[in-house]
């Protein structure tokens, strides 16, 4: 990887629309949720009798709140972001003055998968630092053990999806391809991870583990299997994309 | 001495010929133009040439691999000023005293007051901002895509002027349909149509290839015996009598020009004006594309 380049994309990130909607949805996300879990009982509760009965709310719920928005906010945007890593620079035609320069591709997308991974750990760590902030400020209790596992197999569930998308951005001259098995990933995974027997083994287990643990209907020794698996599965793609994107033609 | 040598490259998509078996040698230093109309497949071979794709068959040799490439549609950074992307590209090639490279390249692109960001500039603006990022890393084959068609009047001029400046410094290759472009600056020309080489060589070789030509001839009497007499020659396409003067269209200039003059001496005639009109590119390139 050349150190020129990956500064650039950082620079990118921080100077174009797109570094910053990501930031400040892990951001907003991740300052509401603990409001959002603490008052929702009570909000509910002046609508009058709805015929359900809403326990008051635990810190648990804000964890809970945090991993919901991750998944129907943040990771959304994710896949629109990332989709297009490679295609848009082949659209745009910049691909084209780089790679003419003393740059090999290899160097090239190596600088797009580690800013995307730096950049989206960093937004990551931010986000789960002020969601356990916000869950002190607005519940008694607000850390337990079940947390930092919780945080670390849903980071990796992250990556498994930034990374594919860019794989795809990277194989295909599609940005759409990237979008499908993103929100593939996203949507469909987990309830794939649902079937029995194989379906614990599958990224998609990554996704419901954080909340099932939480809710202790999950042994951490019962995530280790997918977490290895996805883990090399995302090697995997990684190493694809970097044959493929050699092989493409520009 | 060859900079680049194409030898029967063919490139398919599908079932579409996109470059067909093209050979075609470049000289060191000459400031070659790639003619050819909308589709020939001119992109598809700076794409070869560049190798962003690979052909299908025939071979690609080049006298050096510091290549540099403007696309058709040069791209950038837009939220980067003119200064911070040519830094970024010497920052990648480890250029020696870089900043006083961009300066110059700035100077010579006429960019150096414009310190504002590239996603402002005109597409004359970004074209020559695309030669001079082309240049930082001091090449020795320049691959230009149709650099000046998009551009208007005073863009092309200006972008033309920077090729006839770097004329014989390196060697540069450039595609382009307008033929006067081709004609104004560059020392040897292709023609390629439907993915086929038509015709390669000097601008004065390919319109001297054409032998056809129009003869504008005076003389002191011009009489129906006269013109019935140019005509009945096999080497006389047309002859056009008006004001005085016969307009000659003839299938090879420089048999016609011994044949007319053997007619006015034989018919004892003052000879007032004779004039070759030289066939241009434009008239080499029509030919060749109709063809």
């Amino acid at each position: 990887m050349r150190l020129k380049l990956f500064k650039k994309e950082i620079i990118e990130l921080c100077k174009t629309p797109r570094g910053w909607i990501l930031l400040l949805l892990f951001i907003g996300f991740s300052l509401v949720n603990a409001a959002l879990a603490r008052y929702t009982p009570e909000i509910l509760a002046k609508f009058g009798d709805l015929g359900i009965n809403i326990p008051p709310a635990t810190f648990y719920d804000s964890y809970i709140q945090f991993y919901k928005n991750m998944n129907s906010g943040v990771l959304i945007a994710v896949i629109i972001i990332y989709m297009t890593t490679v295609t848009r620079e082949v659209k745009k035609g910049t691909i084209y003055l780089i790679l003419t320069k003393d740059i090999t591709r290899n160097n090239y997308l190596m600088s797009k998968y580690v800013a995307a991974n730096l950049f989206f750990t960093l937004s990551y760590i931010i986000a789960s630092i002020i969601q356990i902030a916000m869950t002190a400020l607005f519940f008694s209790s607000y850390y337990t053990s079940e947390i930092l596992p919780g945080y670390i197999v849903f980071y990796l569930f992250g990556l498994f999806l930034l990374n594919t998308v860019i794989a795809c951005s990277a194989s295909y001259k599609s940005g759409g391809i990237g979008a499908f098995v993103g929100f593939f990933i996203l949507l469909i995974s987990p309830y794939i991870s649902l079937i029995p027997v194989v379906g614990k083994y599958t990224p998609g287990a990554l996704a419901n583990f954080p909340v099932n643990f939480l809710m202790k209907s999950a042994d951490f020794n019962d995530i280790i299997a997918a977490v290895m698996i996805t883990a090399a599965l995302m090697f995997l793609i990684i190493y694809l994309s970097f044959m493929k994107f050699n092989k493409r033609e520009l | 001495m060859v900079a680049i040598e194409i030898k029967n490259v063919t490139k398919k998509y599908d079932d579409v010929i996109a470059v067909n078996n093209l050979t075609l040698s470049i000289p060191v230093g000459s400031l070659y133009g790639f003619l050819g109309p909308n589709g020939a497949g001119k992109t598809t071979t700076l794409k070869l040439l560049t190798g962003f794709i690979k052909p299908d068959s025939g071979t690609i040799t080049t006298i050096s691999k510091k290549v540099s490439f403007l696309p058709d549609v040069p791209g950038f950074y837009g939220y980067m000023t003119p200064r911070e992307f040519l830094t970024l590209c010497a920052d990648i090639n480890h250029i020696d005293q870089k900043d006083k490279k961009i300066d110059e390249l700035l100077e010579f692109a006429d960019l150096k007051q414009k310190n504002r960001k590239i996603s402002s500039f005109s597409r004359g603006m970004l074209q020559r901002l695309g030669i001079a990022q082309a240049l930082i890393t001091s090449p020795d084959i320049l691959y230009l895509d149709e650099p000046v068609s998009a551009l208007d009047p005073i863009g092309r001029k200006q972008v033309l002027e920077m090729l006839k400046a770097l004329k014989g410094n390196m060697t540069i290759f450039f595609s382009t349909h307008i033929l006067a472009d081709v004609e104004r600056v560059c020392d040897y020309a292709a023609i390629i149509n439907n993915g086929n080489l038509v015709t390669a060589g000097t601008i004065d070789q390919l319109t001297s290839k054409t032998s056809s030509a129009m003869i504008e001839l005076s003389v002191s009497s011009i009489t129906p015996l006269l013109i019935s007499q140019i005509e009945s020659e096999e080497v006389v396409e047309k002859v056009v009598h008006e004001d005085n003067m016969l307009y000659i269209s003839v299938k090879d200039k420089e048999k016609a020009g011994i044949t007319l003059i053997d007619i006015i001496r034989e018919n004892h005639l003052i000879l007032y004006k004779y004039d070759l009109k030289s066939t241009d590119l434009e008239d080499v390139f029509v030919k060749a594309v109709i063809k």
